[in-house]
This record gives structure tokens, sequence and C-alpha cells, in this order.
């Protein structure tokens, strides 16, 4: 009896001391985004892994000026959040100093292409041609597609939706001819019935060709950003968390299993640190007016 | 699939919990159990709501029949029917008529459904901006049109969608009523809202309900074999509850009460015509019971296959889900998901007839509840559930003063029906981005 009881209170203690071992640093994942969208589905996949390391508290903080707000707040404890390129380059309450790319705060970026895209059986010669439909989301991207347009010289009708999903879902039910997304996760997605016509990668995406092969203009190869940034960090810290996320995307972690299954994503965390904050810089600068 | 039935069994046990104590229903339970639920993944959610939204079904209607109180609207028959029936002594046959009723309404339309599920799969490519319009239009008018007071109704809801749009929003990134704060950029909180303007005046309304203690709770349901018999007897009444309570139960903002009373008030022409309708009829009682469980599977297809919440409680289920990245519809929805679904209808529904039936007799201990201090309790955990869910997002405070400020509305407009406020506020985001893509499309 005395034995058994011995046993469980080792098993018990050892179970318990990594607990009391590993000081867990507090950590907080702040969701600039909204809790239906990608940055959630993200940012939920760090906090699955960053968990086993740190004390993570998960704070949803939907829009720039909220999410500032709760930065401010908890300014000096350690933060990671992440904010999207174009707001910060064109949005008046996404301009603020946190969400902009400096050496001190960036940690990597999701660069994405955006694509032209129909319904199977669509091809080129509907853009170019003109008097269609397209459908997008975004004030940025309105503004791009009269570029597009002026750039073709043809007239196209611009329908604005609510997301990306809204967008892939009105080509697939035929209310507009062409969409244009600025992540084509959702395209691939439906790779059986839908087809890349066009991406402002300049080096094309997945057999799609080249917007600048038909059209120049500024703004046919601007690819995006979503910037993941840290607060509270100081240098050595930075590098030595930036090596943490490098390792969860070279792993079967629940981060490197989200990329694996999203197509589009060019995520620089296992770059060099200084090619990274290179290109969230440029893709940031690439939308300033 | 099979990880996910203890999440479905939980549904069951707090269904049971939710069809038992009256005038609480699935939405408030929802609501009480909402920081919980915030832990769930978005399957695991389903499977809790499939769980709980079947089984307050089948419980409802014994709680209906022993002390003649609702605990939904879609238990009205069952009060006037199944309680006429226990008082002259045959409770068991209305309480087992009812579950086997619901158990073989639910079976006959899950499959009917399964038949035309991979046509089920293309539904969405239909789903176009002018049948969403069309969709939000149809259930708002008929949830003013179902209001006795039409003209406070539209008042009611044009309110609940200036509510809706405060805020920030994503499509044009214009920003309404915010006045430089940032909590308002994030819109109101649809828990504090809903509690206010909804829950609150609910339990409120029901403070006095006096359970009876003095009524005799004998419910025989020992002879499986007499109960079948007379179920039998009356299966075409079952049937016709079944096809009746599926068409209407897609009648958004309505559903399972439109399936109930449609049926009943079908049955009860038929027996009528038959000259053999009096107060406590079988037929009438089984038909709206069927009804109401093919009415609960029908209203659950819009949100399974289109993401469409048809009831405040899929709005919130939709709501939960969508946080844990889970969006309910569209280009989610296929054979696999519909057979997630169907096999944990069947197990709750086998679960459901099982404790419906032969367990009402201990229903009689609810009577010895003290109801005030009860329904005290339920008020109290609520308030905490706002602040709670306030700290998920640091809010808590901002929470709290949306909750007390909108608070004294909701105890004012208390007698009436507050739901078109409710929907229109659940999708007052969606009525700005439909209009928008219309008018661009039609420019």
């Amino acid at each position: 009896m005395k034995k058994t009881l011995l046993s469980i209170i080792t098993a018990i203690t050892l179970l318990a001391a990594p607990a009391f071992a590993a000081s867990t640093e507090k950590l907080y994942i702040v969701n600039s985004g909204s809790t239906n969208g990608t940055f959630n589905a993200i940012l939920s996949a760090y906090a699955t892994d960053l968990k086993t390391m740190y004390d993570v508290e998960y704070v949803q903080a939907k829009g720039c000026s909220k999410a500032s707000a709760i930065l401010k707040k908890i300014k000096g404890a350690k933060a990671f959040y992440i904010s999207q390129g174009i707001q910060a380059a064109a949005l008046p309450t996404c301009s603020k100093d946190v969400f902009q790319p400096t050496p001190d705060k960036i940690i990597a970026s999701d660069i994405k292409f955006g694509m032209i895209f129909g319904p199977t059986g669509s091809d080129v010669s509907k853009l170019t041609k003109g008097n269609i439909k397209i459908a997008y989301n975004s004030n940025v991207n309105e503004k791009w597609l009269n570029s597009l347009d002026q750039s073709l010289e043809v007239k196209n009708t611009h329908v604005k939706y609510k997301n990306s999903t809204a967008v892939v879902l009105a080509v697939l039910n035929g209310e507009v001819d062409l969409g244009f997304v600025n992540s084509t996760k959702k395209v691939w997605k439906q790779k059986e019935k839908l087809v890349g016509l066009l991406s402002l990668n300049p080096e094309g995406d997945n057999g799609v060709p080249p917007l600048s092969g038909v059209t120049k203009f500024n703004g046919a190869e601007k690819g995006q950003v979503d910037n993941f940034f840290v607060q509270g960090f100081s240098e050595s810290e930075l590098v030595k968390f930036r090596k943490t996320i490098a390792n969860l995307h070279k792993t079967d972690s629940t981060v490197g299993s989200w990329y694996k299954n999203a197509l589009g994503y060019i995520n620089t965390a296992v770059w060099d640190r200084e090619d990274a904050i290179k290109a969230s810089v440029n893709y940031v600068d690439m939308w300033r007016d | 699939m099979i990880d996910l039935i203890p999440y479905t069994l939980i549904g069951v046990g707090f269904g049971v919990i939710a069809g038992f104590i009256p005038g609480i229903g699935i939405f408030a339970t929802l609501m009480i159990l909402y920081p919980w639920l915030l832990d769930f993944t978005g399957l695991q959610l389903i499977a809790f709501y499939i769980g709980i939204a079947s089984t307050t079904q089948y419980i409802g209607s014994v709680t209906a029949t022993v002390f003649a109180v609702p605990g939904e609207s879609s238990s009205l028959p069952s009060v006037i029917e199944g309680h006429a029936l226990y008082k002259k002594g045959q409770g068991g046959f209305a309480i087992s008529g009812a579950a086997i009723g619901s158990f073989v309404g639910s079976f006959i339309v899950l499959g009917i459904v399964s038949l035309f599920v991979p046509s089920l799969e293309n539904l969405y490519y239909f789903y176009s901006t002018h049948i969403q319009a069309s969709i939000i239009l149809m259930v708002l008018g008929l949830l003013i049109l179902a209001s006795s007071k039409k003209i406070i109704a539209c008042i009611l809801a044009f309110f609940g969608y200036i509510l809706g749009t405060v805020g920030c929003r994503d499509i044009d990134e214009k920003c309404f009523a915010t006045f430089d704060n940032d909590d308002l950029t994030t819109g109101l909180p649809f828990i504090s809202v809903i509690l206010a303007l909804y829950i609150f005046p609910i339990v409120i309304n029901n403070w006095n309900i006096k359970l009876p203690t003095d009524s005799k709770f004998e419910i025989e349901t020992r002879n499986i074999g007499l109960h079948l018999k007379k179920y039998w007897q009356n299966i075409g009444a079952s049937l016709r509850g079944t096809l009746v309570g599926f068409v209407t139960g897609f009648t958004p903002g309505l559903s399972t009460t439109m399936s109930s009373n449609m049926s009943y008030a079908l049955e009860k022409w038929v027996q009528r015509r038959k000259k053999s309708y009096q107060v406590g009829n079988y037929a009438a009682l089984i038909s709206a019971e069927t009804g109401n469980n093919a009415g609960s599977f029908a209203a659950l297809l819009p949100l399974i296959v289109l993401g469409i919440p048809i009831v405040p409680s899929e709005a919130l289920l939709y709501e939960l889900a969508s946080a844990k990245g889970f969006i309910l519809g569209g280009e989610n929805f296929n054979a696999d998901f519909f057979s997630t679904v169907a096999y944990l209808l069947v197990i709750t529904n086998f679960i459901a007839l099982a404790i419906a039936w032969p367990f009402a007799k201990h229903i009689c201990y609810i009577s010895k509840l003290n109801y005030k201090v009860l329904q005290s309790i339920i008020l109290f955990v609520l308030v905490g559930v706002v602040a709670y869910v306030g700290s998920q997002f640091w809010q808590s405070f901002y929470y709290l003063v949306v909750f007390v400020a909108l608070l004294p509305i909701g105890i004012l407009f208390r007698k009436y029906d507050m739901l078109p406020a409710i929907f229109a506020f659940l999708v007052a985001t969606r009525i700005d981005v439909v209009i928008i893509s219309l008018t661009s499309l039609h420019s």
C-alpha cells in the first residue's frame, strides 16, 4: 500500500515538475482581423503551438483602432500580432507606428499575389474585351481595378463584395463574369470549377501566367503582405522568437500544417532576417500613394 | 466522427435540462453555456447543438404535458392537447405518442433529405446576392407579420438594424456612430444586445410562472406494446405532421413554432371533419409533435447547406462556429459533412426517445424547485457570462455598459415580440453588404 502511494506521489511530482520548473512567460496574441477570417485561423494555429512555450493569452481586437488601443494597454508585455500591409499603407486608422514594418518589430510576412480568375472555360480575352462584371473586395482593389481598366482601355463593371469568399461565390454562381482576389487560397480550393487567368506574381502562379505579360501598368506586379509583428521583445529575444516561428514552419506543427494546406502564401519566417524585413517594407511601400 | 459523440451526449444532457425547466429554452441555455462553448471546435459545437436542439423538442413536450407550461413556443399544442390528456389520466400516452412521433418524423425527414444530398452540394451556386436579399427581406417580413403589433415590430426592426450598424464595417471601411471610441469601432457586442433585449425580458416575463404542486404525477410508461399500438392507430396523423412540419420548418424566424402549430391546426381540422375532435385529442398532439421535430431538422438545413441561420439559436451557433474558424455552409458543405450531421441526429433521436418516454415520470421533481430562486440564479449567471465573454476581447466593461444601457429598453418592450429587433441586429451588416453589392451589380 505504502509503495503504491509513494509511486502515485512520485508520478504526480514528476508530471507537475515541468510546469513549475519552466517559467512560462506571458505572450499576448492579438488578432486585428475578424473572428471568422483567415487572420484568426492563422493566429489560432500559432497560439496552439506557442502554448507549449508561453503562457498565451489570445486577444480578439478587430480593426486597427481596437488592436492599437490594446497594444498600447499591454505595452511592456510581450505581444505577437498580425496586420495587413495594404491597410498600413492606405488606411488612415492603420497608419500608426505599430502596424508599420520596422526591423525592431517585424518577425515575418505572408506574401500573396492577387489573381484574376473565372469559371472553368473562361479565358483572358473576356477581360481584354471589356464590358464584363468583375467581383472584388476592399477599397484598394477598387482603385486597382480602375487602373487595370485604363491600362487595357476597356470599361468593366466592378462589383464589390464583403470578402474573398463572397467574391469566389459570386463567380461560382454566375452573378459576375470574373473575380479578383488578393489571396488565392479560396480559388485553389475550387480548382475543378474555377480557373486562374492572370496573376500579379511577375513569375506567374502555379501555371497561371503573369498579368505583366498582358499589360504593363503601375500595379501589374503588385504583391501584398500580411505582417507578423512583436511588441515588448528585446533584439535578442526577437531573434530567438523568430527562430521559434521558423521552426514551427519547418515542422508538422499546427502552423506548419496550416500553411501546407494553404496554396498561394509565401511565408518569410524561414528567410534570412534582412531579406524578410526588406520584403515586408517593399510590399507595404508599393501601396502607398 | 466518433470523437464528436461525447459532445452530442453533453448536448443531450443540457437539452434535457433546457426542456425540463419551463420558459428557458435552447437560446438562453446556449447563452449561459457560452463561455464554456468558446473552448469547443466548430465541429464539436455543431455536435453539441444537434444534441441540445433535438432533445429539447422531446423533453419540452413532457414539461408542457405535465405542467401546461410551454418550454418553447412550439410546445403550445402539447399544452392544450397533452395536458388535457394528462388530466384525463392518459399522460403516459400523450408523452409516448409525442416521443414516438418525434422519432418517426425525424427519421422520415432524414431519409428523404439523404436522397438529395448530392444535389444539395450544388445548392450554394444559387445563393446569389438577389437570393440573399430576398431571404433577409422575407425573414424580416415574416417576423413583422407574425407580431400582433406590426407597426411597433417595424420600429423595433429598424432599431435593431441601427444597433447592428454601429462600428466599422469591413466592406468599405466606413464607421458609424463610433464617436472616436475604440470599443465602438468593433460594433455592439451581440451577447450584450441579445441578453438585454431578448433573454432578460423573457425571463422576467416568466417570473410568475407557478408549477402545479398538487397534481398526481402518475404516468404509466411501462406497457410499451400498448403505447406502440395506440401510436400505430394514429400513424396517419403523424405522417401528415411530418410533411407539414418539414415544409413549414423552413419558415425563417419561426421554424419549429410554425411546424408544430401548422401541423396541429391541420390535424385539428381533419379530426373535426371526422367529428372526433375534443380537447385532449391524441392524433392532433402527435401530429404537432412529429411536425415539430421534422421542422427542427428542416431549420438546420439552410444553416448547414447555405450558412443561413433562420432561428436565433442558430445565429448564435453560426457566430460561435465562425469564431472558431468554422464557416457553416457554402463551400464547406459536402456529403461527408452531411453524413456526420445525420449520424449525430440518429444517435440523438435514439437517446432522446429513451429519455423522454420512460423517464417522464421523474419530471415531478421539478415542481419541488423554487422557480424564482432558479430564475434569479439564471439572471445572475447571464450577467457573469456578459462580463466573461467581454474579457475574452478585453472589453468586459464595454460589454456590461452596453448591456446595462439597453436593458431598460428590453424591459420597457418586454410585452412585445423583440425577435424583429434581434434578427435585424444580427443581419444588419449582411443587409449593408447586400445593398452595396446590389448597387454595384446594377450600376
